[in-house]
């Protein structure tokens, strides 16, 4: 006998939930996370899609425009750049390095950026209040000039630009905690939940994290792009990923030479971090937005 | 014979912020003292300012003395013993919106004493929970609900659902019952009083109100400007008023009536 539903039962959305259900109303909202997710998966998934070695060179099929074009080769989906390399492998490849990278670096660095600022929060003693203040003083420099001194000290290179972006992005991540645990850490019911017994784990993870889960969410995407962006700029500017390794910003770079030639080389590259730092900045600000509206209401 | 609680000498002086190491300490409190016992109500009155909030928060726990003791059933009570405190003395707070966690279920939140303070199975902490809910009239139902899906009066039965979970032997009212309008108000006391019955605890209130004083308090103790004025029986204080405060802390509503 199917299982039947004979009682109305009323569902009970937890503030969360509320948030999520007003973001999902949005269509803008939903169509950038989805660009985003859909970005990711594929980027994730580029050894695998990739059709062509990133480094190989097609001597017959130098500058070949891309396969919507008259003149283009439907074997090379994007065209070829100006040493015959195929464009759509080299994007797809390039993205781990321009978006797999910066949500590794992010994962990082809120993890450290985190745990010291919700222990700052938390603990007022001298140890992580000088320790965080002293974060806090590196946040008057912006993170990628931070990143360029780093870079300059260390030299450049894949690992070196790796940890220079990780490095800078951890004060914001201090900063922003800090604050809003500090902020919940005074209100009554984290007093009630003390006056409960509980003990400091408990409070952090279960009383506080989930009423600064949106702020912290937040942060996240603004790093990401931030990060995206600091990759770009950095390969752009030749300190970061270096020549052989497709990256969207060394792509860019490279492709300046030849913009009149082969303007696709240029063109499809920018768009991609184009749609890929506007998809992460719209997630964001929806669910500001949908914080706001929760708020509200 | 130890009362259930003694107050020796309980002082609380604190430094604003923008103070230097040198200038003096602000007094909230001068060393007072006094004594509950078992099934009393007190009443704590007194302007704003007075210092009355410092002194129910000290006693919940909440903030720390500078000075004196307090002794509970004869024994010390250390702040910052959480576990001592808890199964002895509970709060309920003056904003029963903020005082509730927004992101947990109701559920949840009185289930956090329980985990904390007993060795309850999770099947025996929903039976506890569920039976504290149905004693402030609420229901089993509500297990599920999230604070923004309650009234206001139905926020404060929870609070003191999460005071007396643990059966302690002292709550301590902060204007709990400041922004109940009157027919709620008149709920929450007479619930008071039956869980006063039902279990014996012993009320510590800070309240305005010098109606609920007259209406439930056993003692008044009176603070003006952190200093202890009066502290004895209500009727007593009630019949022989000569100090202009006390009159008017407890005789003012019947002068606007007239």
């Amino acid at each position: 006998m199917p299982h039947v539903n004979l009682y109305h039962h009323d569902e009970t959305p937890s503030p969360l939930q509320l948030v999520w259900k007003s973001f999902r109303a949005r269509f803008l909202s939903m169509a950038a996370l989805y660009v985003l997710l859909a970005m990711i998966l594929v980027v994730l998934l580029s050894p695998l899609l990739a059709p062509f070695n990133t480094s190989t060179q097609f001597s017959d099929a130098i500058a070949l425009p891309p396969s919507w074009v008259e003149s283009g080769n439907m074997q090379f989906l994007f065209g070829t750049d100006d040493l015959g390399r195929d464009m759509l492998s080299r994007l797809l490849i390039g993205g781990l390095y321009s978006l797999g990278l910066p949500i590794l670096m992010v994962a990082v660095s809120s993890l450290i950026g985190m745990s010291i600022g919700a222990l700052a929060g938390i603990d007022r003693t001298i140890k992580y209040q000088s320790l965080s203040r002293l974060f806090d003083t590196l946040l008057s420099i912006p993170s990628f000039l931070m990143a360029l001194i780093i870079i300059a000290i260390l030299g450049t290179g894949f690992n070196n630009v790796a940890f220079a972006i990780t490095l800078s992005l951890i004060p914001q991540f201090i900063f922003v905690t800090r604050n809003a645990v500090h902020e919940e850490w005074h209100k009554d019911y984290v007093t009630a939940s003390r006056l409960n017994g509980c003990s400091k784990a408990y409070l952090l993870y279960r009383v506080i994290l989930p009423n600064v889960t949106p702020t912290l969410v937040m942060q996240l995407t603004v790093s990401l792009s931030v990060a995206i962006m600091d990759i770009a700029a950095l390969s752009f500017l030749g300190l970061g990923i270096q020549a052989p390794t497709p990256e969207w910003g060394s792509m860019l770079a490279r492709s300046l030479d030849e913009v009149y030639l082969s303007p696709w080389s240029m063109v499809l590259p920018g768009v991609t971090l184009f749609v890929t730092i506007m998809a992460i900045n719209i997630v964001g600000d929806s669910l500001r937005r949908a914080l706001k509206e929760r708020v509200n209401s | 014979m130890s009362h259930l609680l003694e107050i020796r000498n309980l002082g609380k002086t604190f430094r604003s912020r923008k103070g230097w190491p040198w200038t003096p300490k602000s007094v909230a409190i001068e060393p007072l003292s006094f004594t509950l016992e078992a099934g009393e109500i007190l009443a704590v009155m007194g302007e704003t300012g007075s210092g009355k909030s410092t002194l129910a928060k000290i006693i919940g726990g909440v903030d720390t003395a500078t000075s004196g003791e307090i002794w509970l059933n004869g024994q010390r009570l250390h702040s910052h013993n959480y576990s001592q405190l808890c199964n002895n003395v509970r709060m309920i707070f003056q904003d029963s919106e903020n005082s509730l966690n927004a992101h947990l279920t109701i559920g949840k939140q009185l289930e956090e004493p329980l985990l904390f303070n007993t060795e309850l199975t999770a099947a025996e902490r929903q039976e506890r929970v569920n039976l504290t809910l149905q004693r402030v009239g609420m229901l089993r139902e509500h297990w599920e609900f999230y604070p923004h899906m309650l009234s206001s009066g139905q926020k404060q039965r929870v609070c003191i659902a999460r005071a007396i979970i643990l059966e302690p032997q002292i709550v301590v009212a902060d204007e709990a019952l400041v922004a109940l309008d009157p027919s709620v108000r008149a709920q929450i006391i007479n619930l008071m009083l039956d869980l006063q019955q039902d279990m014996g605890i012993s009320y510590i209130l800070v309240t305005h109100s010098p109606q609920i004083v007259k209406h439930i308090a056993d003692k008044i103790l009176i603070l003006y400007r952190g200093k202890m004025i009066v502290f004895d029986k209500t009727d007593i204080v009630l019949e022989d008023t000569q100090q202009p405060y006390v009159q008017q802390l407890l005789h003012e509503h019947l002068k606007q009536n007239i």
